[in-house]
């Protein structure tokens, strides 16, 4: 078992891509049912959750008089009650820091109901500050003021304690998790957004309405919770009448008392009105004495300032004359001070003559210092010359000495020469003897031998010492000349050296005049000497001399600056008197005025004197009017009408019912197609990968494993997918699908954050459904192979035999194909699971395109088509009486603005009773012909209807064909009080939201007796009207309770509509996920499949595009088969998913426009291509080689 | 004078990772137009390679490799694929044919592609199975199958023909009849033929002999007494 173990886990990893392609169509047909199913809860949960948390309210009770703020308590002890708290709300026109302005809902803050949550910044912690709607504002309002507008009504900005709240907090409130804020009779009828006050932050006693919140733990929109709501609503009706009741006495009796309290206040103030005349009269006679004694003062003041005048005259001339003398002493002393510059000026001089002479002087004496070192040095080099001369000479002597002995020795040389010459001169001649002595014959021959030989060597000798004697004599010659050459080259040097001597002595001779010439300079240097010295002595003179002159300069200057002080002092002094003097004169002028002022004054309060006590009188008057008037309004207050409002109320709440009811019904059949393809999916797969391993089936079962052995081994391949396929699918689903569901809501809504649903059945399910379409099939598989014996696996299988397919036989459409077609044909049939498969995986694929294009198609229209085709009408008034002629004229006054036509109608809430049920509608009645302009009355093929004659009644095709309703049938009509009567159907008329009966006014009359009492007027616009304008200009009127602008509507509808397309987006991803699985899943077994065949058709030498087309065509064939059948399923499944789609109040138009199902077509051809692209890169791969291979 | 097959040291290394197996080294042999040539060698001596060079599905890593004038081993790509799809026809060991066609159509099949094919029908007739074409390959037996294969490569109408093995799937008596076709195509039709074989005894009914050993040519002899098929034994 470890060995299948193993070999499982490799046969995993070697076909990865096999494994994931049923992992991911579990993963997906796991998600999309578990995310869709687990869908509407998580929404649900997550609102309840959020509702709880913030304590949302179950009762609000309202009364036109408000409420007491301390008469709480007895309905806080009313049974199942959680909390009950009082409130404060009012609309009112603001104005923001940018100038910008609009109408909020202005709340006050409670602690036991409908809390608000904190997105960020803080809570108001005096009583001028507020939180403001997320919605409305950022974070960056934080800190800014927003201000109450001075449009309001006076008696609206009464109600607030400040007309400035800084906004410390944004938040969000349980009582607006929908976008839409609601109506207000003010401003442009819409309110922006809402705030939130500390209560003190109204100055207000009383509360405008009561919150309860019920200790009940019932279903959200269960049928539980709406029992439970009507059981307590009626018991709750007469305690809000009880306390509204409360408040209207205290209203009666504090505005008794408070006339009370007013009236002795006015005559305390009557009284003390009259005290303060008389107080008044006595301060002006005192005035009148004062102004007596400032005039008598004035005129002393005039008296003593002339006199101080005169003074000053005097003083100003002394001081002039002061000035005279000291100006005349500084003249004197400039002189002094001028020769006094003179003297130093001259002394200066002499004192630099007499420094340069010291320099020249230093100068001259180094000179002379420098002049005698140079003669003394001349001298000295003189004699040592003088000394080398007398050395040469000497020298010169000597060598002519020896010259001339050897001179002597050469002579005697010469003498030797002479004599040797002579003896050889006398041989020779011997020998010239002989020679002729022998020539004659003379000699006996036995001597002549001999002879000749004496003769012979004579001769030679001769001739040797002859030579040797001339060279005697010329090396004497030589020597000779050399003595001689010598002698005269002494001679010359003899000469040169007397020169020399001579020089010296001339040399000698200048030395010595030069210094005779020093000696007398440097007398004359200390002759120079001497008469600087007495110079110095004669400058000391004079500077004393000098320095005595300045000082007595400087004693003078001083005397005349002390002169100088004294004038400026006295000077100062008269200054001072001056503009004394001229302050005197001012404070007389002064004084003079005020005095005038007074007198003025004192006028002024005689006259308003007179004037107070006119005024007083008429005030008195006023004041007993207005009690009058007070006693009068007192009487007229009126008993207040109370209401008990439900969370029905709450927009909020009505519409996230509706809006989460969506997903529900397509939750129910999206699934089941991803199942089927799943299975589809599995069995192909698998039986592929048991049929590629079928010798290895066979040779485990040779070697004795059991079946289930074998099995065991694609079950737990095809498992585990599953089961991984299952975990990842689920938690991403219900992870998912949840989180982009309720991102889309979260354009309309805010209630917190997605909480995470578990839910055990629905894991199991799916995990079960998982393991039935993997594990199921792979069973199938693998059974029909392991009943073979191992001989017959161990065999490798014959190739499926080609077969011919019908289309062969209708020959004209055989033979248009081309070649490669055809092997397309046929293969497509070859495999019939493989063809069934793909179908029904693109077809869905296909399908889901349809339905999700389709859903978007039918809802996002239906609030145009409601008000452009049905309601034509534009704008909708519901009043809060009944019609009268006064509102008539009220209307046509309105024409200016684009009113066109309008008209009042019966729009009542009524049940319609028939065989199938009970159920709440609205009956219009009116007058048929003038509802021409207001509605469009038509079937749903568009053929007009006519309005019900008297008796009849046209029915809205949503209720008919809930409830069965035919033309001809006759129905019902209940009112409240179960009085009923009933009508034929004249006719079913196409209508959009809501159901309606339409009747004439006389089946009203005749039906119930008495007028229809119509509340509600249609208006119709000119082209070019402003509806809000109009719209505003409505609501105040006094007898509108509220207005609707259809437009607005349509707007409001469609905007949330858009929040269709993420599902759309997620629709298209998810059919993408399941194309792409189905045909990579096909193409993957196809090409390993023939993996021999395409190597055979590329060595052919078929092309790349060919290669590729040979084996895609087929999926192509195939995904447009699946496409075009899927366009048709498309349209069933998207009908099916549109009548899940309950939401009561709107009938949906089913319609899917073409060129949804043109987008569909081109969105399958496009996933069809991605993988075909994807796919076309491993055929490239695929190597010829393996055409080589045997069959394995 | 080139000759028609040229093979000038071709050399072919195989690179799988790190490890290089040299399959082909100084490759020279010679085929001349029409002949019948029996390429001859062990399992692994390198066949194989030859082939799947010669034939183009393959590229060569040294050397040169013409055929009728043109540079094959210079060929890439497309190239390669119009050479395959033109000039060359393949009979594998395996017939390789394609299980959902008749016969005939597999015939087509390749005929189809080509430039100027034989008709279809008429080369089945000449391999003898004018009555079996429209019969799926599962319906043929293996020599039956063979000559489909066979038929297949010629209706190309190529330069060469090239069999892997031609009889290695085949019992004593089919082989024989399949090697006689591919003989009497080679002397009627004209067609040079290449067979690759292990078994020895084939080469004596070839026009020349190419030894293989070792991932070299070892031996290329020209047999100037091809003898007649039927007296082969083996």
């Amino acid at each position: 078992m470890k060995v299948i173990r193993k070999s499982t886990f490799r046969e995993i990893k070697s076909s990865l891509g096999r494994f994931l392609a049923i992992f991911a169509i579990i993963a997906l047909g796991v998600g999309f049912f578990a995310g869709l199913k687990v869908a509407r809860g998580s929404m649900l949960d997550t609102v309840k959750d959020y509702l709880d948390e913030h304590a949302f309210y179950d009762f609000r009770l309202l009364s036109a008089l408000g409420f007491d703020p301390g008469d709480t308590e007895r309905l806080r002890q009313q049974e199942d009650v959680a909390a009950v708290e009082g409130a404060v709300s009012l609309d009112v026109l603001y104005q923001l820091e940018d100038g910008s302005q609009g109408v909020v809902k202005v709340h006050s803050l409670t602690d036991t109901v409908n809390t608000v949550e904190l997105v960020s910044g803080r809570f108001p912690e005096t009583d001028n500050e507020c939180v403001a709607d997320s919605a409305m504002f950022g974070e960056g309002a934080l800190g800014s003021v927003i201000s109450l507008s001075e449009d309001n009504e006076e008696e609206n900005l009464d109600c607030f304690t400040h007309r400035d709240y800084t906004i410390v907090g944004i938040v969000q409130s349980p009582l607006y998790i929908q976008y839409e804020r609601g109506n207000t009779s003010l401003g442009a009828g819409r309110l922006d957004g809402f705030l939130y006050l500390r209560r003190d932050g109204f100055d207000m006693d009383f509360d405008t309405e009561v919150y309860v919140r019920f200790d009940q733990d019932n279903s959200l929109y269960g049928a539980d919770y709406s029992a439970f709501r009507d059981e307590k609503e009626e018991s709750w009706e007469k305690l809000a009448d009880e306390a509204a009741q409360v408040r209207y006495q205290r209203i009666l009796t504090e505005a008794g008392e408070e006339l009370a309290d007013a009236r002795e206040e006015f005559r305390e103030q009557k009284a003390e009105g009259e005290k303060e005349l008389a107080e008044a009269e006595r301060k002006l006679a005192d005035a009148e004495r004062e102004l007596a004694d400032g005039e008598q003062a004035l005129a002393d003041a005039r008296q003593e300032l002339a006199d101080g005048k005169r003074t000053l005259k005097e003083k100003e001339q002394e001081l002039s004359e002061g000035r005279q003398t000291v100006t005349e002493k500084e003249a004197e002393l400039a002189d002094g001070e001028a020769e006094l510059a003179k003297g130093e000026q001259e002394w200066k001089d002499s004192q630099g003559q007499v420094s340069s002479g010291w320099n020249s002087l230093n100068a001259q004496k180094g000179q002379l210092q420098q002049q005698k070192a140079a003669l003394e040095e001349q001298s000295a080099q003189v004699e040592t010359q003088a000394a080398e001369l007398q050395g040469q000479v000497t020298q010169l002597e000597q060598q002519s000495a020896v010259l001339e002995a050897q001179g002597e020795q050469l002579e005697a040389k010469e003498a030797e020469l002479e004599k040797e010459s002579a003896r050889l001169i006398s041989w020779s001649t011997q020998l010239d003897v002989l020679e002729a002595k022998l020539a004659a014959g003379e000699i006996p021959p036995d001597q002549v031998a001999d002879a000749k030989q004496q003769v012979e060597a004579g001769r030679q000798q001769v001739e040797a010492g002859l030579q040797q004697v001339e060279a005697g004599r010329e090396q004497v010659e030589a020597g000779k000349n050399q003595v001689e050459a010598g002698l005269r080259q002494i001679a010359g040097y003899r000469q040169q050296a007397e020169a020399g001597l001579q020089q010296i002595a001339a040399y000698r001779q200048e030395i010595e005049s030069g210094r005779q010439v020093l000696s007398s300079y440097e007398s004359q240097v200390a002759e120079a000497e001497r008469q600087l010295r007495s110079a110095e002595s004669r400058l000391a003179e004079g500077r004393k001399t000098l320095d005595d002159a300045a000082r007595e300069i400087a004693e003078g200057r001083q005397a005349i600056e002390d002169a100088e002080r004294e004038l400026a002092d006295g000077e100062k002094a008269l200054e001072d008197a001056r503009g004394e003097l001229a302050d005197a004169e001012e404070t007389l002028a002064e004084k003079e005025r005020e005095f005038q002022d007074a007198k003025i004054e004192f006028a002024d309060g005689e006259r308003e004197y007179e004037e107070g006590l006119e005024e007083f009188q008429r005030e008195i008057a006023d004041a007993e009017k207005e009690l009058a008037d007070a006693e009068a309004d007192i009487a007229d207050i009126k008993a207040p009408d109370t209401y008990v409002l439900g969370r029905d109320t709450n927009i909020g709440f009505v519409c996230f019912e509706n809006d989460s009811g969506i997903v529900d019904g397509i939750a129910n059949i999206f699934p089941v197609f991803f199942f089927l393809v799943a299975a589809l999916v599995c069995i192909t797969t698998m039986n592929r990968m048991v049929e590629e391993q079928r010798t290895q089936i066979g040779v485990l079962k040779a070697l004795g494993y059991s079946n289930r052995a074998i099995m065991s081994k694609y079950i737990v391949y095809s498992g585990l997918a599953a089961v991984l396929g299952c975990i990842s699918g689920f938690f991403l689903g219900t992870w998912g699908f949840p989180q982009v569901i309720w991102y889309v809501y979260g354009i309309m809504y805010r209630a917190g954050s997605m909480a995470y649903v578990f839910d055990w059945g629905l894991a199991l399910i799916s995990l079960a459904a998982s393991l039935l379409c993997s594990m199921g099939t792979t069973w199938i598989s693998c059974r029909a192979e392991l009943g073979r014996n191992a001989a017959q696996l161990m065999r490798p299988k014959a190739p499926k035999a080609g077969k011919r397919v019908f289309l062969e036989r209708i020959g004209f459409l055989w033979r248009r194909l081309s070649f490669l077609q055809k092997v397309s044909v046929r293969n497509i049939f070859r495999y019939k699971k493989r063809l069934f498969m793909m179908v029904v995986g693109i077809s869905g694929c296909t399908a889901l395109l349809v339905t999700g294009f389709g859903i978007n198609d039918s809802i996002a229209d239906v609030a145009a088509q409601q008000f452009e085709e049905v309601q034509t009408y534009d704008i909708g008034i519901s009043l809060q009486e009944e019609w009268s002629g006064e509102l008539e004229r009220k209307l046509e006054g309105l024409s200016g603005l684009g009113m066109e036509d309008f008209l009042p109608v019966m729009e009542k809430n009524m049940d319609i009773v028939t065989d199938k049920g009970v159920k709440s509608i609205y009956l219009v009645a009116a007058d048929g012909e003038e509802m021409q302009g207001f509605l469009d009355m038509h079937t749903r093929n568009g053929e007009k209807i006519a309005y019900p004659e008297s008796g009849s009644c046209v029915v809205t095709r949503k209720l008919a064909r809930q409830y069965g309703i035919r033309a001809g049938d006759s129905v019902v009509l209940r009112d409240e009080k179960k009085q009923e009567f009933s009508v034929t159907v004249a006719a079913v008329m196409e209508n959009y939201i809501y159901n309606y009966v339409y009747i004439a006014e006389e089946t009203w009359s005749a039906g119930m007796g008495g007028e229809p009492e119509k509340k509600t007027v249609y208006v119709n616009l000119s082209e070019d009207a402003d509806a809000h304008r109009l719209s505003a200009e409505l609501m105040n009127l006094e007898e509108t309770a509220s207005v609707s602008v259809n437009a607005d509507m349509m707007e409001r509808i469609g905007s949330m509509m858009e929040s269709l397309n993420i599902i759309v987006a997620v629709v298209i991803l998810c059919a993408g996920g399941l194309a792409f699985v189905v045909l990579y899943n096909l193409t993957n077994i196809n090409i390993t499949e023939r993996i021999r065949e395409i190597a055979t058709v590329k060595v052919l030498g078929f092309f790349k595009k060919e290669t590729a087309s040979y084996v895609l065509r087929e999926n192509i064939l195939l995904t447009v088969m699946g496409m075009f059948l899927g366009l048709l399923l498309g349209r069933l499944l998207h009908a099916f998913v549109m009548n899940e789609i309950q939401v009561d109040m709107i009938a949906f138009d089913i319609t899917i426009r073409p060129v949804s199902y043109l987008y569909s077509a081109l969105l399958t051809v496009a996933f069809a291509w991605a993988v075909n692209l994807f796919m076309g890169g491993r055929l490239e791969k695929v190597s010829m080689t393996e055409s080589l291979k045997s069959v394995d | 004078m080139v000759s028609f097959v040229c093979f000038e040291k071709v050399g072919k290394v195989y690179r799988s990772g790190e490890v290089e197996i040299e399959a082909l080294r100084d490759v020279n042999f010679v085929i001349e137009k029409g002949e019948f040539c029996v390429i001859v060698g062990a399992s692994g001596a390198g066949k194989t390679t030859i082939l799947n060079i010669l034939g183009g599905m393959d590229t060569l890593s040294d050397g040169k490799v013409t055929l009728d004038g043109q540079e094959v081993s210079a060929f890439s790509g497309r190239r390669l694929t119009e050479y395959r799809r033109y000039d060359v026809g393949f009979v594998f060991q395996f017939y390789n044919l394609v299980q959902n066609l008749t016969a005939l159509e597999n015939v087509e099949l390749a005929a189809q592609i080509c430039r100027e094919p034989l008709k279809a029908e008429e080369v089945l007739g000449q391999v003898g199975l004018i009555d079996r074409m429209n019969n799926f390959p599962a319906q043929l037996s293996g020599g039956e199958q063979q000559r489909v294969a066979i038929a297949r490569a010629l209706a190309k109408n190529p330069k060469l023909l090239l069999c892997d093995e031609p009889t290695g799937a085949l019992d004593y008596n089919t082989g024989k009849a399949v090697l006689k076709l591919l003989q009497s195509t080679c002397r009627d039709m004209g067609k040079t033929v290449v067979v690759i074989t292990h078994n020895q005894a084939l080469t004596a009914m070839a026009d020349r002999i190419i030894t293989v050993r070792n991932g070299t040519v070892a031996d290329m002899v020209r047999n100037e007494k091809p003898v007649d098929v039927d007296t082969l034994e083996w």
